[in-house]
């Protein structure tokens, strides 16, 4: 299933590439894009996949702060 | 795992410049089995790699290659940048056939005449000032603004080295709106106001060699040349800098577009001579109409530029670089020579490409004077550098017939002698050189021949004066043997004041024929570039305009319309004279 959630921090290329490097770590996720402009990240990935464990991998990878919408 | 203590690596990653590329290069690079530790610093570049097994350079370099770093060992940092390479002698190479190229190109063009010589003259049409465009930006204008758009391609290309090209191209678009809105705006507020948006002839001169200075930085960079010069940078005022990197987050459009109708304020012949046409209709609609078109006219070089710089490749792109930046680097030094003859000040930089030829000797002292010929054709002097000697009388004698634009009023800077050159005769100037050293001239924008001046030596062959040579501008304004000495009539006194609100005002007269003019100019604003001489050129008037009391005085002949114009024709007062 896709969802989108929004990261805020995210200000050019590099945090894009980054995002989607620690997405890429998680076996749940299919595809992972960034939008680095507006910090919108649509996220393909299976039921199985833990938002908590994403948000802090994300979140320790740099200054991010991830929004995670209100139905997960 | 084997015990081997650890060893470290340093090498520099171009391309890292936040937080997030330290991170995004250290997560790829811990990946590779044998490395255990690496820490990069975004602001240098540098990236500190702890190993038990040394990992391979490539290896490294292929992995962050995809997001647009590059790698080379830390020792070699300076020797490039952004991809680029210690020059080898294929490079010089290349630069100095780039220099031959551009150098053998120029005389040529000036053998046959295809130098254009446009002059800003009154009652233009759009296509012409369009043409204007397009020669402008072809010629002196692009050292300016095409110098920045280089400097900003170059900055934002080494800040997203994988950007396709139509991504880079894409503020280049920016640039270029910005610009055509600017001048139009800015041309409807110059006509709307009548104000003069420029500086004074010095204060231009040195603009020009400060715009000169960081030209001839950023042509040194993109020839590589000179690698300690990078560590000179900042390459741009901070605050541009800044702009540009604010692009890369936010993919901003308002810092080129800001930056290219800023581009109106540039010192730059072309653009200062169409903002006083437009100041001198005075008219809104017009000075839009005027800077819109003339935009427009810039358009194809710097658009070509542009693209060129964007979406060239390999060894195009190669070739490219090293003529642009010989060009960059000659039309900076042109351009300083030009700014430092503003200014009042002759330095000889060695002036490959100055279309000037010095007289080769030292003039020859005849009947107690010397008497100089030059040419003036277009915008060139021939010649343009004389060597006299002190204390003795000089007859300049120059043939000003074929001169355009600005190059009809010389200018000595250091003495303050301007002269109106005859469309008609050969003009004579004499003054008498006071001391040894250099005697700058130019026309009054500082458009025609580099470096132009005489050079004064001491007089070491015992030569006198002729005593009546000296001052034959003094001629006795009245000789009571003769019946020109009639009562001299009084004259017409008029005033006017310049301001920035209503620029020359009033600027329209109606005078008596055969009496005396006299009009009294408080000039309550500086006049720069061409605005900074009156011309009346049917009675050989000039007056250089200084801030304050000016006069202008002649006694119209003839009925019928004269105008005062700036020294490139664009008409400044109206005198309509009548029978008296």
């Amino acid at each position: 299933m896709k969802t989108t959630i929004t990261i805020r921090g995210t200000h050019c290329k590099a945090c894009k590439a980054l995002i989607e490097d620690v997405c890429s770590d998680f076996k749940e996720i299919a595809s992972c894009t960034v939008d680095f402009a507006t910090g919108k990240t649509d996220i393909e990935h299976t039921d199985e996949l833990n938002w908590d464990e994403l948000k802090r991998e994300i979140e320790s990878a740099g200054d991010y702060k991830v929004e995670l919408a209100h139905n997960i | 795992m084997d015990h081997q203590p650890l060893q470290k690596l340093k090498l520099k990653v171009h391309g890292t410049h936040c937080a997030s590329c330290e991170v995004l290069v250290e997560r790829a690079w811990k990946k590779v089995p044998g490395i255990e530790k690496v820490h990069v610093t975004h602001a240098s570049g540098k990236a500190e790699v702890w190993y038990t097994h040394k990992p391979n350079m490539h290896e490294l370099e292929r992995l962050i290659q995809k997001d647009g770093y590059r790698v080379v060992p830390w020792h070699e940092r300076h020797a490039a940048h952004a991809g680029a390479h210690k020059n080898s002698i294929t490079d010089y190479l290349e630069i100095g056939g780039a220099f031959l190229v551009l150098v053998s190109l120029y005389y040529i063009l000036k053998q046959f005449d295809l130098l254009p010589t446009f002059a800003v003259t009154e009652h233009m049409s759009y296509g012409v000032v369009f043409l204007i465009g397009l020669v402008a930006a072809a010629s002196t204008c692009i050292a300016v603004v095409g110098g920045l758009l280089l400097a900003v391609a170059e900055k934002y290309s080494e800040l997203h080295p994988e950007l396709t090209g139509f991504q880079k191209f894409k503020p280049h678009i920016y640039f270029n709106t910005g610009r055509v809105v600017g001048y139009t705006m800015f041309g409807a507020a110059v006509g709307a106001l009548g104000s003069v948006i420029s500086l004074s002839a010095t204060a231009n001169g040195y603009l020009i060699i400060a715009v000169s200075i960081v030209m001839l930085i950023l042509g040194f960079q993109l020839l590589h040349l000179f690698p300690w010069m990078r560590r000179l940078t900042p390459k741009m005022p901070k605050f541009i800098s800044h702009k540009i990197h604010d692009l890369s987050g936010k993919d901003s459009k308002a810092a080129p577009f800001t930056l290219g109708a800023l581009t109106f304020f540039l010192p730059c012949g072309f653009t200062q001579a169409l903002q006083l046409y437009v100041l001198a209709t005075g008219d809104w609609q017009v000075g839009a109409l005027t800077m819109f078109v003339f935009s427009l006219g810039t358009l194809p070089a710097l658009v070509s530029l542009s693209a060129i710089t964007s979406f060239a490749k390999g060894a195009f792109q190669r070739y490219f670089l090293k003529f642009a930046g010989v060009l960059v680097v000659l039309l900076a030094v042109f351009n300083i020579n030009n700014g430092l003859t503003l200014a009042g000040l002759n330095v000889h930089i060695p002036n490959f490409g100055s279309s000037g030829i010095a007289q080769a000797e030292t003039t020859p002292i005849v009947d107690g004077k010397q008497v100089v010929r030059m040419l003036v054709n277009g915008y060139t002097y021939t010649p343009n550098r004389f060597t006299v000697t002190e204390g003795i009388p000089v007859e300049w004698q120059i043939d000003g017939r074929n001169a355009v634009g600005c190059g009809q009023v010389l200018v000595i800077p250091t003495t303050g002698l301007t002269k109106y050159l005859s469309k008609d005769a050969v003009t004579i100037v004499r003054f008498t050189p006071e001391k040894t050293g250099e005697i700058p001239f130019n026309c009054s924008m500082g458009m025609m021949s580099r470096g132009s001046g005489f050079t004064v030596v001491p007089n070491t062959t015992g030569a006198v004066a002729d005593v009546d040579a000296g001052d034959p501008e003094i001629i006795p304004e009245c000789d009571p043997n003769l019946t020109t000495c009639l009562p001299k009539p009084e004259a017409q006194k008029f005033a006017l004041t310049v301001t920035n609100e209503q620029g020359f005002y009033p600027n329209t007269f109606t005078v008596k024929k055969d009496v005396p003019i006299e009009v009294d100019i408080d000039a309550k604003v500086p006049l720069g570039g061409c605005m900074s001489v009156m011309v009346v050129a049917p009675y050989d008037v000039t007056l250089p305009l200084k801030l304050g009391k000016n006069t202008l005085a002649f006694t119209p002949t003839k009925t019928g319309t004269v105008y005062a114009t700036c020294s490139m024709g664009i008409e400044m007062l109206q005198f309509n004279v009548v029978d008296s």
